[in-house]
């Protein structure tokens, strides 16, 4: 089955993957709002339903919910995701992105053998460079980091390290 | 094993969108050199394969690039050609085109459908 459903234009359809060029430690001019990403409450087991897409949400919908996230389709203006983490402490991805967290001067975003979706365009960036595959821990993260979010219909955008372990 | 025995089914979301994508080379480099204006179609063609494969289950043989673009362009018939639109592939064992209306927003997460 295939379905279509109109999406909003881009703010600068110059090209899709743009910001992942960008260095969040310098002064950046940002179109488009940034998505606020609060950090899950609860780690979520690595399965079959995180490395590959399924209609299976559950893992997905769970932490939508204790971040206080509406379900996917009646969600308010304001952009928001939940970043998920393994029990092992290492990110994975957001609900609906794989992500990456600026590190060293270059974005880095978690390996698929923590379990994470394989995303298209996380696999774009690889091949140009863009981002390379490392451990993210839970507890590294820092409220107000500007983080990297992709997939297949967004492209790239930035977001905002919302909320993470107090 | 058919994926039609499981109460799951495989997904994937892309971008379909001729200002952006359509004369990107990045995307053109990656779809046989022939410009599409669907966000790498190849790779999905490719992440379906694997996934059907973790899954066990067997991947329909026209899920080519070819037969899956020509699926997507059905399911857009009828649309405004100068709109943007997410295309979901659901159930690899069928490929059944079907369209639905959404309405538009400042961003997509209103079209009721996920993204990752």
């Amino acid at each position: 089955m295939v379905e279509s459903a109109p999406v909003p234009k881009l703010n600068n359809p110059g090209d899709l993957f743009v910001v992942a060029t960008l260095n969040p430690t310098s002064a950046l001019t940002i179109s488009g709002p940034l998505v606020f990403v609060h950090l899950d409450t609860k780690p979520t087991s690595p399965s079959v339903f995180t490395s590959t897409k399924t209609t299976h949400r559950e893992a997905y919908n769970l932490a939508r919910t204790r971040a206080g996230i509406p379900a996917i389709g009646v969600e308010p203006g304001t952009p928001s995701d939940v970043i998920l983490f393994h029990p092992n402490g290492q990110v994975m991805e957001t609900s609906i992105r794989n992500i990456a967290f600026w590190r060293e001067d270059r974005w880095v975003t978690p390996s698929l053998q923590v379990g994470c979706l394989p995303g298209v365009a996380r696999r774009l960036l690889i091949e140009e460079g863009k981002i390379v595959e490392g451990d993210i821990l839970v507890t590294d993260l820092k409220v107000g980091e500007i983080l990297l979010l992709f997939n297949a219909v967004e492209g790239t955008r930035l977001g905002e390290l919302y909320t993470t372990f107090s | 094993m058919s994926g039609d025995q499981h109460d799951y089914q495989l997904i994937s979301s892309l971008r379909y969108d001729k200002e952006a994508v359509l004369s990107a080379q990045w995307n053109t480099s990656r779809n046989g050199d022939k410009q599409s204006p669907y966000l790498l179609l190849s790779y999905t063609v490719d992440r379906l394969i694997t996934a059907a494969k973790a899954h066990s289950w067997v991947a329909p043989p026209e899920l080519t690039l070819d037969q899956l673009e020509s699926r997507c362009n059905a399911s857009l018939e009828g649309k405004d050609p100068d709109q943007s639109y997410k295309v979901m592939r659901k159930n690899i064992t069928q490929l059944h085109p079907e369209t639905h209306d959404i309405v538009d927003s400042h961003h997509p997460f209103t079209t009721g459908e996920n993204f990752g």
